[in-house]
């Protein structure tokens, strides 16, 4: 509650240096009503940055965009997932073909390295490979191969959280951002979060990708939404954080092991 | 066709306190927007719960707000509007198409079990001021929602006539004169 003199500064305006104690009154609990509810603390500045950022990410790279918000069914989830993937995804045949859409996704304007991980996880016939990632201000990007039996050239959406442990901070929910490369030969999966935000002396960040249920679209592509498979995939691993929004240098990661 | 996801670099903003030169920055630098998101998320929140009523709905619009500010922030321009009547502008057009959306029957009076609202008074006191906020709640409640707005860009945005002219798209003294008006008749009211 504000006291008298603060109140008349305040609303000198509406006052119009009257000593009507009945409007003082009414302003004081006006005043009181209107500035009485606090911001939850939920309210924080990084949300709006990382959707910010992803934003201006998504309208700058254009490579099958979609949203996984965690607010959604997941029902609808995958709907949209796999819609959007089937309607937009990028099938390079031929080894030709590998380095414009590796360029697309890492660029070598700047010449910053994957970190190779080079972890495998297997859960029923799905055999997921994580090769290596990349952590800068302004992305993380995870390097996958999948197989799924025998197969190797699926279009593979997973679910599930990219969580930055230092922290404890999960960074996946939002976006992810899918471009899958193929080839007679192998097939690679590059997976696009929102960036993690380690302290400014922090020359890694360990992350956790937990995956619970993936996607599959399939090849050629048509618009059946395809199988889901539940199951646990999951990564823990450190790699290099690059305090920049450089792009890392897909040259750096052998895609010849997908 | 060349794709590049490179965004703004990032570095820390210079201590400037003026709201100008704070615009500025961010302009060049989204990073640079978050001292305006402090100075602002506490009574765009305020503004943004009176209007809809719901805490959840609140603290979302006011992140989706801030959002849309950042995004438009480039084609911002200081000239003519301070950035405080932009920023609630956007609100306002938010906040009115969730209204729009969801024209609940939510009572102000939801607001009313803040304890904030209670100071230190005594128990006597304490009755006679919650029979005075219920009773203004309840006016509140029956105000046309234009005039309701009003106010609440006055109090709860602490926005001035002119900044509040400029949100709700009316003239100076047309906000002046119906703000007064509207707590003229409250005041009849109250008594």
């Amino acid at each position: 509650m504000k006291d008298q003199q603060l109140l008349q500064e305040t609303y000198a305006d509406l006052l119009h240096n009257e000593t009507d104690p009945a409007l003082l009154q009414l302003i004081q609990d006006l005043d009181s009503i209107c500035n009485a509810p606090q911001p939850p603390t939920r309210l924080n500045w990084v949300e709006v940055r990382v959707m910010h950022t992803e934003q201006t990410f998504e309208k700058r790279v254009n490579i099958l965009p979609f949203r996984a918000r965690a607010r959604q069914g997941r029902f609808l989830k995958h709907a949209r997932i796999l819609v959007a993937a089937i309607v937009l995804v990028l099938v390079l045949v031929g080894v030709g073909a590998v380095a414009p859409i590796s360029n697309r996704l890492g660029g070598n304007q700047t010449a910053h390295a994957y970190t190779q991980v080079n972890q495998m996880q297997q859960d029923q016939d799905v055999k997921f490979t994580l090769l290596g990632a990349y952590a800068s201000s302004s992305v993380t990007i995870l390097v996958t191969a999948v197989q799924i039996g025998n197969e190797r050239g699926h279009l593979v959406v997973p679910d599930g959280t990219l969580t930055y442990q230092q922290e404890n901070l999960e960074i996946s929910s939002a976006s992810v951002f899918v471009a899958h490369v193929s080839h007679p030969n192998f097939s690679c999966q590059f997976y696009s979060y929102s960036a993690a935000h380690p302290p400014v002396d922090a020359r890694t960040v360990t992350l956790i990708w937990h995956v619970d249920q993936i996607s599959i679209g399939q090849l050629p592509l048509t618009r059946n939404p395809g199988q889901t498979i539940h199951g646990n995939w999951t990564f823990q691993f450190t790699i290099l954080f690059h305090h920049d929004t450089s792009s890392p240098d897909t040259s750096t990661i052998d895609l010849t092991q997908c | 066709m060349e794709y590049s996801y490179t965004l703004a670099i990032d570095s820390e903003p210079d201590e400037v306190d003026d709201e100008a030169a704070l615009v500025e920055a961010a302009k060049a630098n989204p990073k640079a927007f978050e001292p305006l998101y402090q100075r602002y998320k506490a009574r765009l929140y305020r503004y943004l719960l009176l209007r809809v009523r719901r805490e959840e709905d609140a603290a979302d619009l006011t992140q989706q707000v801030f959002l849309k500010a950042l995004s438009a922030l480039p084609s911002y321009r200081a000239r003519g509007i301070p950035f405080a009547a932009w920023l609630f502008r956007i609100a306002h057009h938010i906040a009115s198409d969730t209204y729009r959306l969801k024209k609940s029957a939510i009572s102000w009076n939801t607001l009313s079990d803040d304890e904030g609202l209670i100071a230190e008074v005594n128990l006597e006191d304490h009755i006679l001021q919650q029979e005075r906020l219920t009773h203004l709640y309840q006016l509140l409640d029956q105000l046309d929602p234009f005039k309701r707005e009003l106010l609440v860009l006055r109090f709860s945005a602490g926005l001035s006539a002119r900044e509040i002219a400029l949100v709700v798209g009316k003239s100076q003294p047309a906000v002046k004169k119906q703000l007064t008006r509207t707590l003229q008749r409250l005041k009849e009211q109250m008594v």
